[in-house]
């Protein structure tokens, strides 16, 4: 074993691992209703004199208004990325949700059973294995990195990975604490609501479909983003220290992205679209210039940033971001995508892949 | 060829980590490396299936905390070295199972060369529910890959849709403040023996193993109704059966009963173990275990 930093599943090696991924499909459901950034800040208890927007970039995020939460956002999800497949849901192997939150029914949290279980039984997958699986905002890209180690040994072949997060109601409830700029609960006030869903096969001889997929925990930060429970309000808190997140990002990736990089043997530049997790504007171009002057190579496009109109989605956002990009059409077929998760833990992962055409097809674009 | 389990541990509640899953699952962690010689920075990933938790923590994944607690390569990445992947799962009893199973796919592609899976819970808090059912405990196993005839085999699972009327909790808004709800229905313990059996005959016919053949069954969850029911619908005598000592003990159920079959000898080098798990949803669990070693004569 190669000594690298990152858990990594490099190129197939025909022993071990002898089958690739690729996306066949990937869904989303969005809430209706838009909240601006204006209008959430005229709701704070206290003259906070934070422009948000100029800070964050973030125009507007979709919440639910309690038309839906985490259960219903993640169903529809599925539904919509099953539509976009040729097979049944009755054709999964296994379907892993992944969100932060699992509110059903209101803001009631779901412990047991999972809400994976409860999915899988609202789209037909009546084969499916389930479970739950919890890495803060980097859920749904370490569900992908689950689900493609399996199908790689061919222990499975189709699964969906899913995440339903409603989780807008933290704004709600940082608005009424919000004193001043240096609040920890800032970052809550950049929450949205979304479902997303992606569907991970064994691809066919001569699809790349997802050639690197690599994580890593840097615990020692483990304590700078906490949401739990609140105790005398519905739903929950989450207190975030933004500043020092970002930096022991940008101190990390490069060397991580360097490894990916390496065990393909491509350069930065041979990438077309990065991905990163939707936190603020600002931070993403920042934490980009950053990357790109360390790494001293450059991706062909800009990061792509969603976070302007749809807000932080929590562990849906590289998924509700990547559909943004291939419905305007901008992805091609042949087009490396990295996407890059970054979260509480803190959680550091990037999962490389290229997009082909039938993907694209499915959302109703032919190149 | 197979993921084999190098040591497992329990760990209970103290009176100062009675409302700490973290803190008993860091102690279970800690002993678990240390009685295995295994330094923490040998770890490669991490997995916790634990559920009731420090006051409902959302985020980060506790897995996070404990790789932080126990030391398991918790600072910057940097060259000519390797770190920790830590994240957590949730599928109730069958949680453990559920961690085995991608501990082995990463340990079986060769990306890890060791992985700790590792379960515990405790009441979240005070005032937040009114009888917590289960026991302030947790467990680790330390896991490793071996290129000989034992080790984990296939994992076979099976739901049976119940919407969570033998076994619920959610944590609500009621009466002002945010409380844990714990629901469980009189036909539990039979409901969940009837899916762990079903499960393990799957289980035995796609390996094409007779249940003749399985020394022992270790399974989960420990109450003795579902060890009696599971016993009669298996069609094995109880004494061939093995649940954890602890009948309160939830999501590290499975641990404490591989820890308890261990410490009272009898996952004899060379046997075959079943192992069985059946929780809320209902979802079951069933692995065919191969124990490493030679039996010494």
């Amino acid at each position: 074993m190669a000594k690298h930093w990152l858990m990594m599943e490099t190129p197939p090696d025909a022993v071990r691992s002898p089958y690739r991924a690729r996306l066949a499909s990937v869904g989303r459901h969005l809430p209706a209703t838009r909240l601006t950034t204006d209008a959430l800040m005229a709701s704070t208890r206290h003259h906070t004199h934070i422009d948000l927007e100029r800070l964050t970039g973030i125009r507007e995020r979709r919440v639910s208004v309690g038309d839906d939460d985490s259960f219903t956002l993640a169903v529809a999800a599925a539904q919509d990325c099953l539509s976009r497949s040729a097979e049944p849901a009755s054709s999964l192997d296994v379907v892993i949700n992944c969100s932060i939150t699992k509110y059903r029914d209101g803001l009631t949290q779901w412990l047991e059973p999972t809400m994976s279980g409860a999915v899988a039984e609202a789209v037909g997958a009546t084969r499916a294995m389930t479970f739950d699986l919890s890495n803060a905002c980097a859920g749904m890209l370490s569900g992908v990195m689950v689900l493609n180690n399996w199908i790689r040994q061919g222990t499975v072949e189709r699964g969906l990975v899913v995440s339903g997060e409603y989780i807008s109601r933290l704004g709600q409830n940082a608005a009424h604490h919000v004193r001043n700029i240096m609040s920890r609960e800032l970052a809550s006030l950049t929450l949205g609501d979304a479902g997303a869903a992606i569907l991970l096969e064994r691809a066919p001889d001569g699809v790349k479909g997802i050639t690197v997929a690599g994580f890593t925990t840097v615990a020692d930060h483990s304590r700078l983003c906490l949401a739990y429970g609140a105790g005398t309000e519905p739903g929950a808190r989450m207190f975030t220290q933004s500043r020092a997140i970002q930096k022991a990002a940008i101190s990390a990736t490069p060397l991580l992205l360097d490894e990916v990089l390496d065990s393909v043997g491509i350069a930065f530049s041979d990438i077309d679209w990065v991905i990163t997790h939707q936190t603020s504007a600002r931070a993403i171009k920042k934490g980009m210039a950053h990357i790109i002057e360390a790494v001293g190579d450059a991706p062909r496009h800009d990061a792509v940033i969603s976070v302007d109109h749809y807000g932080n989605t929590a562990s849906t956002t590289h998924t509700v971001a990547l559909i943004d990009e291939i419905e305007a059409g901008r992805i091609r077929p042949g087009d490396t995508v990295a996407l890059i998760a970054l979260a509480s833990g803190l959680e550091l992962g990037i999962i490389l892949l290229t997009v082909d055409e039938e993907l694209l097809a499915s959302h109703g674009h032919n190149h | 060829m197979g993921t084999i389990i190098d040591h497992a541990t329990v760990s209970q509640a103290g009176w100062r980590s009675r409302h700490s899953a973290l803190r008993i699952a860091v102690a279970a962690a800690r002993a678990c490396l240390d009685e295995a010689g295994c330094p923490p920075n040998d770890l490669d990933l991490l997995v916790n299936a634990g559920l009731y938790r420090d006051g409902n923590l959302g985020e980060p994944a506790l897995a996070s905390m404990i790789q932080e607690d126990v030391g398991a390569n918790p600072e910057d990445p940097h060259a000519g070295a390797h770190g920790t992947f830590s994240f957590d799962v949730a599928n109730g009893v069958c949680g453990p199972l559920t961690a085995l199973q991608v501990a082995d796919g990463f340990l079986r592609s060769g990306s890890i060369r060791r992985a700790l899976v590792v379960a515990s819970d405790a009441d979240p808090a005070r005032g937040m529910t009114r009888d917590f059912p289960f026991a302030g405990a947790g467990g680790a196993l330390l896991c490793s890959w071996t290129e000989d005839a034992t080790g984990l085999g296939p994992i076979c699972w099976a739901n049976f849709p119940d919407g969570g009327e033998s076994f619920r909790s959610t944590v609500g808004y009621h009466d002002g403040r945010n409380r844990l709800r714990i629901t469980s229905s009189e036909l539990m313990d039979e409901t969940f023996a009837v899916a762990a059996a079903k499960v393990a005959f799957d289980c035995l016919d796609r390996d094409s193993t007779d249940l003749a053949d399985v020394d022992l069954v270790v399974a989960a969850p420990a109450r003795a109704g579902y060890a009696a029911g599971l016993a009669s619908g298996l069609g094995v005598a109880e004494e061939r059966l093995v649940v954890a000592r602890d009948e309160r003990i939830h999501t590290a159920a499975l641990i404490a009963a591989l820890h308890d079959a261990t410490t009272a000898g009898r996952l004899r080098p060379g046997s075959t173990v079943l192992l069985l798990a059946a929780g809320a949803g209902v979802t079951a669990g069933a692995a065919l275990y191969r124990v490493p070693g030679r039996d010494t004569p």
